[in-house]
Formats: structure tokens, sequence, C-alpha cells
């Protein structure tokens, strides 16, 4: 359904050059989760934008349902509707039903049909109650709801949601969680950016970790869990450790000494460093009272991912 | 196309609705302004040849040329800063249509306002206002070049955001216009200029010649294509810069 390929955008502005996104490539399809994680500054809203047609690439390709957005942008923009930049996407100064007539009107939506999309919309983001209600009145939860309510309007394949739970209370963000499953569930493909990584755990079903502009990773995240499961670990050490082998130790991870216990937290960098490891610990013979493999969760996996990519 | 027009429609009315106070006072100042042009008028204007109708209806149609100017320039402005642009630029008919639509509402909103206010007051002077029925047709024609000049200024503030000065400046500009030599064919690429010559006969009851029927026709057309023109080339330079919202 979305198809990018080798996207590059070099901003410039008063002799400043800034390379934004360096080659970045992906697809994804309907019924998908697909969520893109980075830094600030790692180029997503302007991936993000790109599809959309809001910032112009330098080069490569964007294709919607096999219709290219540079070529056609007009009919590509049929097939997307998107939530951008948190809760900025409403009209203040009209009620909530005026804020859905009006960008429904903007994306050819009226009479029946967008009566009774209103009507659906507004009870999938429970804002039926508050339809004559004045969109800068409403909480940001709801004030995000609404946003992506007018973005659902159109039914489009395609949903873009930039940040969709910045900023909100727990219980807007688990509404929004539901929301978005939903979405994949009655085969819409869904292209998520956030730094919310319990949104992320809950709702992904592929993470594509960006950095400088530059895609390192894009896997599912129970993918990305295992990998970066299958290179922690904790070594609690039963006695003293010696200088001479925790200088040996050092390229594996970092001690940590609590009242009489010294343990090893192991971050490797591939899984395969796991025997050079073992090859120390069997020829120095330390006493070893346990060795269990690390929980992490997904902020702590996209730490590691990120910092691994500057070392 | 229809629905784009209901939505706006609602959209217009609904700012007018919240934002009450401020056409009130918009009114307002456009009335004390008149009211002190009739005051000089009547205090220095014994002997001049240009008739206090004229006057005052030349006022009514300038004050709209003047806000036509500027209005989708500062409506770009409110736009950013509340961050519905982006959602009028990935609509599938995209920001000059629609902004286009908002614009001509406005005008089907206001005008009737303004120009009944104007009836009031002429009423109240015992003035009768009999324009010749072509008064209209330049009345059209003018507020339609206006939006196509606009178009070049909101192109400006899509590219360069901040632009109230010169939004103020734009108007100063445009009187200069009208004081541009009566030289016929420089008249014809000189936009207002005719139309308010045209609208100046047509005030008095006279038809204006057919000269200025054609002129300002293709005035308008050419104002409303260049505007249309700049428009999409400052928003082509803003995507390309990826500074859509960045007021």
């Amino acid at each position: 359904m979305l198809e990018v390929l080798n996207l590059r955008k070099t901003y410039r502005s008063r002799g400043k050059v800034v390379e934004a996104v360096k080659g970045i490539s992906f697809s994804a399809k309907l019924g998908e989760v697909f969520t893109i994680l980075g830094p600030n500054g790692a180029g997503k809203s302007t991936t993000i934008k790109s599809i959309l047609g809001l910032v112009l690439p330098d080069s490569g390709s964007i294709h919607v349902n096999g219709i290219n957005i540079m070529k056609n942008r007009k009919k590509a923009l049929r097939y997307m509707s998107a939530v951008l930049e948190g809760n900025r996407n409403v009209h203040w100064k009209l009620s909530v039903k005026e804020n859905m007539i009006y960008f429904g009107g903007m994306r050819g939506l009226g009479g029946k049909r967008l009566r009774s999309r209103m009507e659906e919309v507004a009870n999938l983001l429970g804002i039926s109650d508050k339809m004559d209600q004045l969109a800068g009145k409403l909480s940001r939860g709801y004030q995000q709801r609404l946003a992506i309510a007018i973005a659902l309007l159109p039914d489009t394949p395609v949903i873009l949601l930039d940040e969709p739970t910045l900023g909100l209370d727990v219980e807007s963000s688990v509404e929004i969680r539901k929301v978005i499953r939903e979405l994949a569930k009655v085969g819409k493909l869904v292209l998520l950016s956030t730094h919310d990584m319990k949104l992320v755990e809950n709702v992904a079903d592929r993470v594509m970790v960006i950095n400088k502009g530059r895609v390192i990773t894009l896997k599912k995240p129970s993918e990305l869990k295992a990998m970066f499961k299958s290179r922690s670990y904790k070594i609690v050490f039963d006695g003293s450790v010696s200088e001479a082998l925790r200088e040996k130790l050092s390229d594996f991870g970092k001690f940590v000494e609590d009242g009489g216990e010294i343990t090893l937290v192991v971050n490797l960098k591939s899984a395969d460093e796991i025997y050079d490891l073992f090859d120390i610990l069997r020829s120095e013979k330390p006493t070893i009272s346990s060795i269990e493999s690390e929980e992490l969760d997904f902020e702590e996996i996209f730490m590691k991912i990120v910092r691994g990519d500057e070392e | 196309m229809i629905y784009l027009i209901r939505g706006t429609f609602i959209r217009v009315i609904g700012e007018m609705r919240r934002y009450l106070l401020n056409l009130i006072s918009s009114i307002i100042i456009f009335l004390i302004i008149f009211l002190l042009i009739a005051l000089g008028f009547k205090t220095f204007g014994q002997g001049q040849s240009l008739s206090f109708k004229n006057t005052a209806v030349g006022y009514f149609v300038w004050m709209s040329v003047m806000i036509n100017l500027t209005d989708l320039s500062w409506t770009i402005m409110n736009d950013m800063q509340r961050g519905i642009i982006e959602q009028v630029f990935i609509s599938p008919f995209g920001p000059l249509v629609v902004y286009t639509a908002y614009e001509l509402l406005m005008l089907v909103v206001e005008l009737p306002i303004v120009y009944g206010m104007m009836v009031l007051i002429f009423s109240m002077a015992n003035m009768s206002v009999h324009v010749h029925p072509s008064f209209f047709y330049f009345l059209v024609l003018v507020m339609l070049q206006s939006l196509g000049m606009g178009y070049v200024l909101a192109g400006v503030t899509l590219k360069y955001k901040k632009t109230q000065a010169l939004l103020n400046l734009a108007q100063f500009a445009l009187i200069g216009l009208l004081f541009v030599s009566t030289n016929k064919w420089l008249m014809t690429l000189v936009p207002i200029a005719p139309h308010f010559k045209a609208m100046s006969i047509a005030s008095e009851g006279a038809a204006p010649s057919w000269g200025y029927f054609l002129t300002a026709a293709i005035g308008t057309a050419l104002y409303m294509i260049i505007g249309a023109l700049m428009f999409s080339l400052f928003s082509k330079s803003t995507l390309k810069r990826g500074e859509l919202s960045m007021y």
C-alpha cells in the first residue's frame, strides 16, 4: 500500500546544510500499525510530511496504492489522511460538529455520507456527547480525539499519526491505543511516529528506528525484544572479583556493587559476543552464583539501538 | 465541490459568531471613517467637481477592496498559528481552491452587511443610491481582481510568515495605483484603476463605455491568473524548504 524508496531530503537555510533524511526505504501494508521511532531530529517528521507531500523530497519515490505522490499528489492524497503535531489540527473557535463539517467538506464529504461517518467516528472516539462544544474548550485529550476523528472521516486506507499521544493523560492514551488497534483490525494502514514507548509496545506491528536520517533497524517489536534479550544478561558473582578479571570483562558491560553482591550487567553488541564472554569466564573461573537473561522494556531497547548507532 | 463550499460556509459563519465583537468593531470603525469623510466634505468640499455621493460610494468600494486584498494573508497567518494549514494542504482540492472558496464566501456574507449599512446611511441622509446596473459588474470584477492580488500577498505570507507590516504597506501601495496616468493602455495593465473609473461613472447613474467593460474583464482575468501562479510558486517553494507550519 505504501512504498518509500531511497528518500532523501536536505534543508538549506542561511548557508547551513542539514541532511534530514539520507536514503530511507520501507514499505507497509494494509492492516498494519507501522511505527517510526527516533530521537529528536532523526528525520521522522520529514519522512511523514514527505509522504503527505507537505515537504518536497530531493530524490527518491513515494507510492501510495501505486500512485506516485510526487507526480500525482492530489490523487494520492485521496488515499491518506493525517493528524500532525498533536492537538493543533482542529479549529478552536468552531464546535466539534462544525469542525467535522468543515474538514469533512475539505475532503469532499457531505450529505448523508458525512452524517453517518460523523456518527461512526464520534462513537469510536467517545466524543458523541461533545458535538456542540467548542473545540477550544475541550481538554487536550478530547481535542486529540477530535483531531483523530476528523482524520478518520474520509475513511482513507492510510492514516498517518504524528505523536498521537503527546501530552495526553493515561486514560486518553489508553483510549487512543485501542482506537489504533481497532483501525488496523478493520484493515487500515496506520503509520505512527511517536516517543511513547508504551504505545509502541502495545500497538506496533513493526518498528522502524531511525537516527540521523538513516534507518537503523526495522523489525517486529517481539523480534527487537528477543534480539536484545539475547544480548542482555546479569551475572552475579559469589565473592570478590579480581581487578584483572574486571579489566577483561569491562568491554562486555558494567559492574554494579550492591552490598556484598557484585553483578556484571552485560550488554553485548552482537549475540556472538557471548562466546567470547564465556571463554574469559572459563579461563578465569570466578565463582558465579547466577546468570540471568535481563528483561528489557522498550525504552531501554530504543536507547540501546540509538546509542549503538551513535557509537 | 458543493460540500467544500458548505463546510467553508459553516466555518465563515462560525468564526463570525464567535468573533462578533471584532465584526461589530470593524463596522463601527468603517462608519466613523465614513462620517469623518462626510464632515470633511461638508466643511471643505464646496465647489469641488466630485459629488459627495460619488465619494461615498467610492469609499465603500475602496474599503471592501482593501479588506479583500489582505484577508487571505491574515487567514493563512491564523491557520499557520492554529496548525490547520497542513489539513488545507492535504485536501485533494488543494490550498488555492480551499482558500478561494473561503474568501468568496466571506465576501458573500460580509458585502451585504457593508452595503446594507451604506444604503441605511444614505437613506438617513435623504440621499438615494441610484447606480447604473453595470456598477455591480465592475464591483464583482474589482473584488475578484483584488483577490487575485491577494493571492500574491498570501503566497509571500506562506513563505515569509510574519508579513503584517507588508500587508499594511500593500494598502498604501494600492492608493498609489489610483493616481496612475490616465493613458488608456497603461491603465489597462494597472489593477483597480479602470474598475474604479468605471464605477465612478456608474455611481452617477451613467453607463461606462464598452472599453471599460473589456478592460476590467481582461485586467481581472490577468491578475487572477498571475495571483494563482504566484501563490502556487510560493507554495512550492515553502514545501521545498519544509516550512509550511513554521510560523
